[in-house]
């Protein structure tokens, strides 16, 4: 009968410690928490190695503090502001080129007469999603290639041009690798415009029908409108992934010959911490960039808020 | 039956060819690979193979499958896909149910806990730090299964919808004496299952896509997983014809698996999911959304 009053009491949600009521909730958090303390907080707490002069054998404790020594050095090194620069240059490629698209694909999937071929076309336009990156990078590796991919196949024998290295070409490069990431995600991104269009009220359409509306009209006033929100929702997730977008993409397509114009702050920290063991430099970089990216996470926040009154939090 | 206007008509067969051109955009590329690995040899070194296959050989296919390397490299990823699967989803699922509850001790300490993860994280190198010099975990498993065994996005995911389940269900249940754990399997996961069975099939998809952890933790072949295998045969090739290009010839040419060879393992690395997201794909479209809603 004590269970009984227990649950009793929270329902009426008595505050304050009860054993009874909480351990069993407890027990239920505790591997959870205790994984995300291991994995999460002790690496959260780890970047004070930026601030050292790490050695591995020494450990965190023993390692030597050095200030922000390693902060001066990589604010001095060129690599670093060329890879800050394409960083935010291949986002605001995204942007421009890949962020529209499944906006577009949306609207004229919404259009197609046939319940049946846009369900089709949906399905399909899903599947580059479901397959990996390591997957679709070995496709456009495989079709691009300069000695034996079908491009240059017929670039030569239709065109009787010479071989082209896509990926080794900096001109070539950022497209491909916008290309790549449209091609593999419009689907899915479609997936939340789509779902917009839907719940627009069709009495809406009607209405602007009987007022004489055409479709461009109707589509001005009352579709655009509609996918306005979860547009700016989407555009604000964009930015706040900026530092880390594109890691696996570009990792599997680049190679030295476009560091130039491909290597971005991801694969940099990659090559410099895993490759070459600077673990303290590399740290340095990574707290710099959670720092950048809050504050760009916070800042589009506030400005959609300003703008379209919504916002993330 | 409303008149289609002959600007409408017009407007609806481009509408319909450009979708035409974006499933071959999608198809083509897809179905060239399956092409090459399929044809002849003779007509793969002439680079003769276009759409569709010339002449037929499977012996591409035989030779991956047969090989240790591939058929360990299935059974690792077959294995830390389920059970880092299982794991998480047991994991999230109890962290989603307690965080449901109205009111317990420190509950608001443990949102913040939880959310705080979202937003920052030490990052790579850290991590790499923990799990090498620390944890000692290099050429395990469990180097694969446990950093990202918890998704607090999925707990949020999850934990919506267990509030969604009426009250008076749980209350019920409650007052008959049940406890926490009674409660939640026998009346919250039979409601939920559905939801469960969505975020399982996310976090299976991205254990069956993982490779970046071999990349960083595993120094032995026995530990690979399928998309790693796939990316050293594909990716060491391309590596391998840049290196001709600068080097000369005398890299272990031997090991240069014949096109053949690499489209095959894209074509059968890539088969179980093709052959499965036609089915699952709903479940992502609710995912994503239910996700949209309160992520």
């Amino acid at each position: 009968m004590a269970r009984k009053n227990d649950i009793l009491i929270e329902l009426n949600e008595k505050r304050g410690f009860k054993k009874s009521r909480d351990l069993p909730i407890y027990m239920l958090l505790l591997p959870g928490m205790l994984l995300l303390f291991v994995f999460h907080y002790i690496p959260l707490f780890g970047v004070a190695i930026a601030f050292q002069n790490f050695i591995p054998f020494k450990g965190v404790l023993g390692s030597q503090w050095v200030g922000l020594k390693n902060f001066e050095y990589f604010l001095k090194d060129q690599n670093f502001w060329r890879v800050m620069k394409n960083t935010l240059e291949i986002n605001l490629l995204e942007i421009v080129f890949g962020f529209p698209f499944p906006i577009i694909f949306a609207l004229l999937l919404n259009e197609l007469w046939s319940s049946k071929f846009k369900k089709t076309v949906q399905t399909i336009s899903y599947l580059p999603h479901f397959i990996s990156w390591v997957i679709a990078a070995g496709i456009f590796r495989s079709i691009l290639s300069p000695s034996s991919g079908i491009i240059n196949v017929f670039l030569k024998n239709v065109l009787g041009m010479q071989p082209i290295h896509f990926l080794s070409i900096a001109g070539y490069f950022r497209p491909i690798l916008i290309i790549a990431g449209i091609w593999k995600g419009f689907g899915m991104n479609a997936v939340y415009y789509l779902a917009a269009l839907s719940s627009i009220d069709a009495q809406l359409y009607e209405a602007a029908k009987i007022d004489g509306a055409g479709k461009w009209r109707q589509t001005w006033h009352i579709t655009l409108p509609g996918l306005k929100n979860i547009t700016i929702v989407l555009l604000v997730l964009q930015v706040g992934s900026l530092v880390t977008i594109g890691f696996e993409r570009i990792f599997l397509l680049y190679n030295p010959l476009v560091y130039e114009v491909g290597d971005v702050i991801s694969t940099y920290t990659y090559r410099l911490g895993i490759e070459q063991v600077r673990f303290s430099l590399t740290s340095a970089i990574g707290l710099t960039q959670s720092v950048v990216n809050f504050i760009l996470v916070y800042s589009t926040n506030r400005l959609a808020k300003a703008v379209a009154g919504w916002s993330l939090w | 039956m409303i008149r289609k206007s002959t600007g409408e008509k017009i407007f609806q067969v481009v509408n319909i060819m450009f979708m035409l051109m974006i499933i071959a955009a999608i198809l083509f590329p897809l179905l060239h690979i399956f092409s090459i690995s399929v044809s002849e040899s003779s007509a793969v070194t002439t680079l003769k193979v276009g759409l569709l296959p010339i002449g037929f050989n499977l012996v591409a296919y035989k030779k991956i499958i047969g090989t240790n390397l591939f058929q360990r490299s299935l059974f690792n990823t077959v294995l830390v896909t389920f059970v880092g699967t299982v794991l998480s989803v047991i994991v999230i699922t109890m962290l989603a149910y307690a965080l449901s509850r109205r009111y317990f001790f420190g509950k608001k300490f443990v949102t913040y806990y939880l959310v705080i993860t979202m937003y920052f994280s030490g990052g790579l190198i850290p991590t790499y730090i923990l799990i090498t010099n620390y944890l000692n975990l290099e050429n395990t498993y469990l180097a694969y299964i446990l950093p990202s065994l918890v998704s607090v996005f999925y707990v949020i995911v999850v934990k919506s919808q267990i509030e969604a389940v009426p009250s008076d269900l749980v209350d019920s249940g409650a007052i008959d004496g049940a406890g926490e754990f009674r409660i939640l399997f026998n009346i919250i996961i039979p409601v939920i299952t559905p939801t469960i069975a969505a975020v399982s099939m996310f976090l299976a998809l991205g254990r069956w896509n993982m490779w970046f952890p071999v990349l960083l933790y595993a120094s032995k072949k026995t530990m690979w997983t399928l998309q790693y295998y796939l990316r050293s045969i594909v990716f060491e090739k391309s590596l391998i014809e840049q290196t001709v290009l600068t080097a000369g010839e005398n890299i272990e040419a031997d090991i240069i698996p014949p096109q053949n060879y690499q489209m095959a393992s894209i074509i059968v690395v890539a088969l179980p999911v093709v052959c499965i997201y036609p089915f699952i794909q709903k479940y992502f479209v609710k995912g994503i959304l239910a996700g949209s809603v309160k992520g």
